[in-house]
């Protein structure tokens, strides 16, 4: 994977690892529109950015939340004012 | 907490204290629970580990500065206390080996076969269910990071304190999970005959 097939890009290292920081919002404005613009000319880079966007929305959509049970917090907030 | 430099501790009275605790702590308390409950799985241990949490940032609100992420530094105490009691009750083992697979792997700038073999098709008919045994099936340190990227939406540089790691290992531990993450829910999408 050192070779980017597509594109022939050798920076396909770099752009993977842009590409989680994209997703997870900690990429800086200069890196967010430099992979932008690479994703447009590869589609592998493309492909790949939307496998882990998948996943992503997958696990915010689809992961159950439990729900607190609801004498915990009165419980809590009197063992804390006594 | 306790490496708070106590010359900027703040100091609240007892009304403010509750004050403080109502508006900045309670808040959160279903996404503790949540957290708690992921860590556990048991309603019981989760409810003693948020109810813990709770008293001790009330007994240690002196180092909390009103206006800063409260959110974290509650999800910074749960976690120590999970780690302090909760393991050792449970005698699990100490530590995952985790260190030495990311060494492995040291995979963060490249994809792994699995990615390219989950497509879309295959998981958007999973249910809630599946999706969450797949995630439930990692390891507590994979789990973790995962809950506090992706479902609670933390910043690299929070996990990293919540965690006590450097940031480049919550990357490489967040790339790591997701792979296996990814691993397990395509070959359960392909048992299931999803695709």
């Amino acid at each position: 994977m050192s070779e980017c097939p597509d594109c022939k890009c050798n920076d396909s290292k770099k752009y993977f690892r842009i590409l989680n920081l994209v997703l997870d919002n900690e990429a800086s404005d200069d890196q967010r529109a430099l992979f932008n613009l690479h994703i447009k000319e590869c589609a592998v880079c493309f492909a790949h950015y939307n496998i882990e966007l998948q996943l992503r929305q997958l696990i915010k959509t689809k992961v159950s939340y439990k729900l607190i049970p609801e004498e915990l917090a009165q419980e809590i907030r009197s063992r804390v004012i006594d | 907490m306790q490496t708070v430099n106590p010359s900027i501790r703040s100091r609240y009275s007892d009304v403010k204290k509750i004050k403080v605790f109502e508006n900045e702590f309670m808040p959160h308390i279903n996404s503790i629970y949540n957290f708690a409950f992921k860590l556990t799985f048991d309603e019981d241990e989760a409810k003693d580990l948020v109810q813990d949490t709770y008293l001790k940032a009330y007994r240690f609100i002196n180092s909390f500065q009103e206006g800063t992420n409260a959110k974290a530094w509650l999800y910074r105490i749960l976690k120590n206390n999970f780690i302090n009691d909760y393991r050792k009750k449970n005698k699990q083992p100490a530590k995952v080996d985790y260190q030495e697979v990311e060494q492995f792997y040291n995979s963060e700038d490249t994809p792994s076969n699995a990615a390219v073999s989950l497509q879309l098709e295959t998981t958007k008919d999973m249910t809630g269910d599946e999706v969450s045994n797949a995630l439930n099936s990692l390891t507590v340190d994979f789990r973790t990071v995962i809950i506090l990227c992706d479902l609670e939406d933390f910043t690299y540089e929070e996990m990293a304190k919540i965690l006590d790691i450097p940031i480049g290992t919550v990357r490489s531990r967040l790339h790591r999970a997701r792979n296996l993450l990814r691993d397990k829910l395509s070959s359960y999408a392909h048992s299931m005959g999803y695709n």
